[in-house]
């Protein structure tokens, strides 16, 4: 009796010990496939990582050069809050050339028709708040439709210039691209609401 | 309670993740042959996302982004999602065995659900914090279950129809779903504050 | 020998067509295929990923242990869709922007695993490496057709070049949602009927 519980014991602790020795081996497997995969992983991202920073700056840049060319732009640290439901501030440059304040660039994300955001710069005059011009940098709007009414240098982004905030509200929304330009003209005023924070602010100074 | 309300209308009507974003439709097709397995099917995707939202949200913010590593991101995120699934069928193995073998091969498919993995994805894209992250997660999931739950109710009607020969199958219930999606797209462009 | 690697390849491409045929994969397919040049820039990621992660796991298939072997694989599958990630947003950052999510989701794409699975896994790395191709042209060719469809009739170009008369009038539920599921059921009901044909014929 007491040999046979003795070899039992003896082969479940040989199992015992097989069975951790299998999980130690598969887990090292394990290891090995992972650390192979972030070799390789860190690798490529060395390699592009300048090139991707390099083409997110890009776009940016060009459209605030589009908006006042020549100038030299500041991004500014306390971003006032946006009034209009949808609609999320980024960033605010402000414009100068030669010491004198030109105006401001704001840069928002606003919910157009589909379900990515509309990514837009829009560039607004110290004087008067008007509005200088509105970039789209990327949008997943509707070919056709509301991508048409985003087109660049198209006729409908061409009516917001030198409006200001009163006479934006007679701009039309585009029947058929309701919300994509909805989305538009809300940005544009908040825009020139934050343009009058920002630049007022420092003028009244 | 009112943000709650509205980020739960966005997640399940307005952005629904079967209709609009297109995630999660291989299990949309292959379980909604029934009604009990497509509810089954939905809860348990349920409980993924939200479970998977609140790991790889710390992971991300706490170990990842801090070092520079968020190209780990996919990696990282995929594993937890294994991990969860795999706790997911070890529990219904054990406690719910019916729902176990009704769900069949498509229960550890929930792995390769590109709503799991898509929803840990958007929701550091969107950049929301924990909460928000757990409850967007919650009601994504709520909207998947909505829309399996209505295409297996389509189906059950359909099953005894005339369907012409090529449209059996994959097809009818793909034209089905385009008419489910077109009843969605009144909900699109509505931008509600949370 | 050749006729082996021929059958590989046409297999992939028409027979067991991933996307029309094995029916996998349709989450990208009704998504990015709402212009050509999207459809061709995800068949292309999902072709260099299939060729990679194929020929990756069938070198490793003996060492990788059978119980962890899944979790393997998406770790290996992921490290190169994590790769052509950062290409595609180093270089193509166009087609990063329109494809968005849908490049890291290529990972949970049920197309590669299931060639992993059923073929890498089983063969050596030439073979595989010529079924991961052939499958990657497989899925690039059914988004590429489902996206022409698309695009001609929502947009009315191809490509981005107008190819209709002023006159055309597109459907522009052809490029939302429920253009894509409209589409595919189609093409797959299409594919079952010349199915059928071919298996009557016989």
């Amino acid at each position: 009796m007491m040999k046979k519980d003795s070899s039992e014991t003896v082969s479940e602790r040989v199992k015992i010990v097989f069975s951790v020795k299998e999980i130690l081996s598969v887990v090292l497997k394990l290891t090995v496939v992972v650390a192979v995969v972030s070799m390789m992983l860190a690798v490529v991202n060395t390699l592009t990582r300048d090139r991707i920073a390099v083409n997110e700056r890009k776009k940016t840049e060009e459209a605030l050069s589009g908006l006042f060319p020549a100038s030299e732009f500041d991004e500014i640290d306390s971003i006032p809050a946006s009034t209009e439901p949808g609609i999320s501030v980024e960033s605010v440059y402000t414009a100068g050339k030669n010491g004198v304040q030109e105006g401001c660039c704001v840069e928002l994300y606003v919910s157009g028709f589909s379900t990515e955001e509309i990514h837009l710069i829009i560039g607004v005059a110290a004087e008067e708040y008007t509005v200088v011009g509105v970039e789209v940098i990327s949008s997943s709007e509707t070919p056709g439709v509301g991508a048409a009414v985003l087109a660049k240098n198209g006729d409908y982004l061409k009516k917001f210039e030198n409006t200001s905030k009163l006479t934006i509200s007679d701009i039309d929304t585009v029947s058929g691209a309701t919300i994509t330009s909805e989305a538009v003209v809300s940005s544009v005023r908040t825009a020139v609401n934050i343009a009058a924070v920002v630049l007022g602010g420092d003028n009244n100074g | 309670m009112m943000n709650i309300f509205l980020l739960a209308i966005t997640a399940v009507l307005i952005e629904n993740f079967v209709f609009v974003k297109f995630l999660g439709i291989c299990p949309f097709i292959g379980v909604s042959k029934k009604i009990s397995t497509a509810v089954g099917m939905g809860i348990a995707v349920i409980f993924t996302m939200t479970v998977s939202s609140a790991l790889t949200w710390p992971v991300h913010y706490f170990l990842l982004q801090p070092f520079d590593l968020s190209y780990f991101d996919t990696i990282a995120f995929i594993l937890i999602i294994a991990a969860v699934v795999q706790l997911v069928e070890m529990y219904l193995r054990k406690c719910i065995p019916s729902l176990y073998s009704a769900l069949g091969i498509y229960l550890p498919l929930i792995t390769t659900n590109c709503a799991v993995l898509g929803i840990s994805l958007l929701n550091v894209t969107k950049g929301y914090n924990f909460i928000e992250s757990v409850l967007y997660g919650f009601f994504s999931g709520v909207g998947f279950l909505l829309a399996i739950v209505l295409l297996s109710l389509v189906r059950e009607r359909i099953k005894f129809a005339d369907i012409p020969t090529p449209f059996r199958g994959v097809p009818i219930v793909l034209i089905a779903a385009a008419i489910l999606s077109i009843a969605f797209m009144g909900f699109q462009g509505l931008k509600l504050p949370f | 020998m050749a006729n082996g690697y021929g059958k590989i390849f046409k297999d992939g491409v028409f027979f067991n067509n991933p996307t029309f045929v094995q029916l996998l994969g349709l989450c990208p397919t009704l998504a990015v295929t709402t212009s050509v040049f999207n459809g061709i820039g995800m068949g292309l990621s999902v072709t260099f990923v299939l060729i990679f992660s194929n020929l990756f796991i069938s070198l490793l298939r003996k060492f990788i242990p059978q119980n962890i072997r899944i979790a393997a694989y998406v770790v290996i599958i992921a490290g190169f869709v994590t790769v052509v990630d950062l290409v595609i947003k180093a270089f193509f950052p166009e087609l990063s922007s329109s494809l968005g999510l849908f490049i890291p989701l290529i990972v949970v794409n049920c197309v590669i695993l299931a060639r992993a699975e059923s073929f890498a896994s089983k063969n050596p790395p030439f073979p595989s490496v010529v079924d991961g191709l052939a499958n990657g042209i497989g899925v690039t060719l059914a988004l590429t057709v489902i996206s022409a469809i698309r695009e001609f009739t929502g947009n009315g170009t191809l490509l981005g070049f107008p190819v209709t008369p002023e006159t055309f009038s597109p459907a522009v539920i052809m490029i939302l949602p429920s253009g894509g599921f409209l589409v595919l059921g189609f093409v797959i009901a299409a594919v079952q009927f010349v199915q059928r044909k071919r298996r009557a014929d016989r």
